[in-house]
This record gives structure tokens, C-alpha cells and sequence, in this order.
């Protein structure tokens, strides 16, 4: 009775009135277990604890999607990258990871059915945040979108050691290694769309989808993931070179909590 | 734990003020959520005027305060991992 009342607080609290602490206090990856707990001293009760949802959430992400259901009675949209070359694009170190922020006339997006989100940012992750069967990949490619509305949809990619990516490694080669670090150049530009497969048809993504969280704080709910069905590669030593910037900047998987995971396949 | 269990009581609490602004329960974008709050906040304190209905400044304000909400959000995305 006690853990339902829990569980019935936690996911109000999660979904309805989720909020996203834009001063937040720090946090790194080793403290993740108690992120939830980290207070923000300057406020007051709930706001105490601006990172609460990474503990009391019931729709956390990552997960292992080995312990999901697979539900595919319902009809899924579908997922269309439209990622043009971005002509701008800020190289930028978040103190947590390695990541691109697009530029603010970009017109890269997701489309998903009717609905299009902007691509905001993409980053990475050493190893995989997903994981199946508690086996992750090497690394993993979080390309996110921000609607009109407000709604936040997380495009990622299973990144396996095989072939050389010459976009990640424009990536590589560009992001400063000092933390909040950021570069531009006139004279380099970048395509999103060719970090994933050529063989992959963007117009018609295959993915597991379902819903979850930001994996790092405040671990907002509300969040939609597609998970693309095929995984990316980049060579032995480009991730050893996403090493040297970043290496265990990977949430552990959450509990499933009952949520199911819709496939194209 | 004691911790835990008391963060979770007071927040419970802001939940329940935020039903009781909203009188629903189904999910919604995290931005409609802080929007709902804010808008919530803004009732209350129109509370003491004569007219309950939103006259046309008071929807134009609402729509000038949502269309400020996304630039946060990406600016918050762009500055954190996400």
C-alpha cells in the first residue's frame, strides 16, 4: 500500500508538474545514484531538489529494452530525418560530454507523421545508455528535438566498433576539450544526416519507441524515445578519441515500470 | 530515506496544487506543464477582478508568455547535455 502511494506521488509529481532547473546545481556521472538527492541551497522546498525526478520518477530513462514488452498492436507513425547540412554548427564541450548545438536558422528536423520537431543538438555517450540483455554498445548518439509545443523527441543510435565515421570524427576534431568550451568555424560545416548508415532510408526509419526521461538532470519526464533498429559504427580509435574526452558518461538502465515498447519491425 | 520520504510528501503537495489548478491528469509536454503553472499562478492573482472570462490582452499576454517558453528550452538543451 506504502509503494503504491509511492509510486502514485512519484508519477503525478514526474508527469505533471515536471520542470526543468535551468541554474542547476552540479552533478557528474559517478554521483548518479543519488542524483535525486543534490540540493539547490539558494531554494525552498520542492525546489530544494531540483534533480528529485532521477529518483522518484517512474518513466526514467535509460532502459535495458531487453526487459520491456514489446506492445505492436498500436499503428506508429513515421519517423522521417530530415537533416541538411548545417552550415553553422557550434562545436560544444557540456562538462559532461561531447556535443553539437545546431544553428539557430538550421532547418534540420524530425518528422513524425504529421508533427515536426527541430534537431536542437546532438551528443554522445561512452558507452551506451541503452542497453539489451545489460550489454551495452560502445557508444550511443542522442540527436534532440525540441517542437513547437514544448515536447522533447530523442532520436538515438547504437554505435558499434567497425568502419570509420568521417563525420564523427569532424566532431572529434572540433569539440574543445576544455569543459563549456565551444567553436565555431566559417569553414566547417556539418551534416548530421551522415553519421547514421548510407544504407539507412531517412524517410522511413525503422525504431523501437517509448516513453522516458532525460537520462542526465533533472531526468524530466515526458520525453518520447525512437531508438533506431540499426546501429552506426566509428572506428577503434575515434572511440578511443570520445575517450579522452569523456569516458562512463553513461546512465545505468532505469526500471521499466510496466512501459511498453512500440517497433516497426 | 527520511529524506526521501519528506521531499516526496512536499512535493506531492505542489502536485496537488497543480490538479487542483488543472482538474486533469493526462500527460502532457513538459513546457504546456510549466506553462500551466505560470498560467495557474496568473489566475490566482486575477482572482479579485469582477470578470472570470480572459478578456483579449489576457490571451494575447498567455500566447506572448508560451512562445517564450520554447527559446528557454532550447536554450537550456543547448547549454546541458539533455
Amino acid at each position: 500500500m506504502k509503494m503504491k502511494f509511492f509510486q502514485v506521488v512519484a508519477m503525478t509529481i514526474a508527469v505533471n508538474c515536471a520542470n526543468f532547473a535551468f541554474a542547476a546545481p552540479h552533478w557528474s556521472h559517478d554521483e548518479q545514484a543519488t542524483w535525486w538527492e543534490i540540493e539547490d541551497t539558494s531554494k525552498d522546498l520542492p525546489m530544494k531538489y531540483p534533480f528529485a525526478t532521477c529518483g522518484v520518477g517512474q518513466h526514467q530513462s535509460p532502459i535495458d529494452l531487453a526487459t520491456a514488452k514489446f506492445d505492436n498492436t498500436r499503428k506508429l507513425n513515421k519517423l522521417q530525418a530530415s537533416y541538411p547540412i548545417d552550415s553553422a554548427p557550434i562545436f560544444f564541450n557540456s562538462g559532461h560530454g561531447i556535443q553539437v548545438n545546431t544553428s539557430n536558422n538550421y532547418k534540420g528536423e524530425i518528422k513524425i507523421g504529421e508533427e515536426s520537431y527541430p534537431l536542437i543538438q546532438f551528443h554522445f555517450h561512452e558507452p551506451s545508455e541503452h542497453v539489451i540483455n545489460g550489454k551495452p554498445f560502445a557508444a550511443e548518439l542522442h540527436y534532440v528535438h525540441i517542437g513547437n509545443d514544448g515536447r522533447i523527441i530523442v532520436v538515438g543510435a547504437a554505435i558499434d566498433i567497425g568502419a570509420e565515421n568521417p563525420t564523427f570524427q569532424t566532431v572529434l576534431d572540433n569539440v574543445p576539450h576544455e569543459a563549456s568550451g565551444q567553436k565555431t568555424d566559417a569553414n566547417i560545416t556539418i551534416n548530421p544526416a551522415s553519421l547514421l548508415p548510407a544504407s539507412l532510408d531517412p524517410n522511413d526509419l525503422d525504431f523501437y519507441s517509448l516513453a522516458g526521461s532525460l537520462t542526465t538532470p533533472p531526468c524530466s519526464e515526458g520525453v518520447q524515445w525512437y531508438l533506431l533498429s540499426q546501429v552506426i559504427t566509428i572506428s577503434a580509435a575515434q572511440l578511443e578519441q570520445l575517450k579522452s574526452f569523456y569516458s562512463d558518461n553513461a546512465r545505468s538502465p532505469q526500471n521499466i515500470n510496466g512501459r511498453t515498447l512500440s517497433s516497426t519491425k | 530515506m527520511l529524506i526521501k520520504t519528506i521531499l516526496t510528501f512536499a512535493l506531492s503537495l505542489s502536485v496537488l496544487s497543480c490538479y487542483a489548478d488543472s482538474g486533469q491528469s493526462e500527460s502532457k509536454p513538459l513546457i504546456d506543464t510549466q506553462k500551466k503553472i505560470q498560467s495557474s499562478a496568473q489566475g490566482n492573482s486575477q482572482s479579485s477582478q469582477p470578470n472570470a472570462f480572459p478578456n483579449a490582452n489576457a490571451v494575447e499576454s498567455e500566447q506572448d508568455k508560451n512562445a517564450k517558453e520554447k527559446p528557454s528550452m532550447v536554450d537550456y538543451c543547448r547549454k546541458h547535455p539533455c
